[in-house]
């Protein structure tokens, strides 16, 4: 797949064909995308919003992309921050709430009609949810998305040797949540 | 101990509403449409709205700079007005000196003539 996006990049970066290839390259890309986002704001709805203005990001920057990374990574990236910038605003408004913002969107993420856990999933993503939200990131990327750390590092911008580091704190802090 | 982890089904507890991915990329490209549309209205807005400053600005520059024009010709004229009325009172002064001047002279031929005679009397 990736190389089917990495071959779009030319119409992309051409007015003519730019329409056509971008409907492609959204055909190839928002499963991914979509899910990647849905594991960092949980909420459908939400995941929605930042996958839309994820792509209408890359719209507006594709022209001026310089190939520096792989075209994929860099749309993973865009999405990563987006997610994150969402989740720092969701945060900012609900100061005033008493809750802490963590059960806070545990109480989105259960209340979602798209959200079907049973109790040991629920336990799970409860767990996740303690995580720092980069961590978080992190553990989903690696635990459902089977990611390489390499391709982790270039999205996140982090070193493979802190990704690897910061898994592991992640899986001992679920364990030791899940056991009790 | 890490058993119950290991056990979890990988598969992610989130669904999506029926049908969502289809026909994603039409509504997005309407999406982008739509965004394209309201920045470039955005765009002429501000546009307008420079263009409103530009125009205030320069009337403003043009009354400013009329005003200036009017106090520096005003000034000038208030000096050369001045400088009119010193020359001529300078002129009326030197007029009166050399009235006096002329005056005195023929006062002191007078005085010098009377003493003079005075003199030969009284010889």
């Amino acid at each position: 797949m990736d190389n089917e996006i990495e071959k779009l990049l030319p119409s992309l970066q051409n007015m003519k064909t730019r329409e056509r290839a971008f409907s492609e390259l959204m055909r190839l890309t928002k499963r991914a995308l979509y899910w990647h986002i849905r594991k960092i704001v949980l909420v459908h709805e939400d995941a929605d919003d930042v996958l839309q203005n994820t792509y209408i990001k890359v719209w507006r920057s594709i022209e001026s992309f310089k190939g520096e990374c792989q075209l994929y990574t860099w749309m993973y990236r865009i999405a990563t921050n987006e997610s994150l910038t969402f989740l720092a605003q969701q945060r900012a408004r609900n100061v005033s709430t008493p809750l802490d913002y963590e059960d806070l969107m545990i109480q989105r993420m259960e209340a979602d009609s798209y959200f079907d856990a049973d109790e040991l999933q629920q336990k799970f993503q409860e767990a996740i949810m303690t995580l720092p939200e980069k961590q978080r990131m992190v553990f989903n990327m690696r635990y459902f998305d089977e990611m390489e750390y390499k391709e982790m590092s270039e999205i996140t911008g982090t070193s493979e040797g802190a990704l690897k580091a910061s898994y592991h704190i992640a899986v001992e802090k679920i364990k030791k949540i899940i056991t009790g | 101990m890490g058993t119950e982890f290991e056990n979890i089904d990988r598969k992610l507890p989130f669904e999506t509403p029926d049908g969502y991915f289809e026909g994603f990329e039409e509504r997005m490209m309407s999406r982008i449409h739509d965004e394209e549309v309201s920045v470039e209205l955005n765009h002429i807005e501000q546009l307008n709205s420079h263009r409103h400053r530009i125009i205030r600005l320069a009337v403003s520059g043009v009354a400013v700079a009329a005003l200036l024009v009017i106090g520096i010709y005003t000034v000038i004229g208030y000096q050369n007005n001045v400088n009119e009325q010193a020359e001529q009172i300078i002129a009326a002064t030197a007029e009166e000196e050399a009235y006096y001047d002329e005056v005195n002279d023929a006062l002191g031929t007078r005085e010098i003539e009377e003493a003079l005679a005075q003199l030969n009397f009284n010889e």
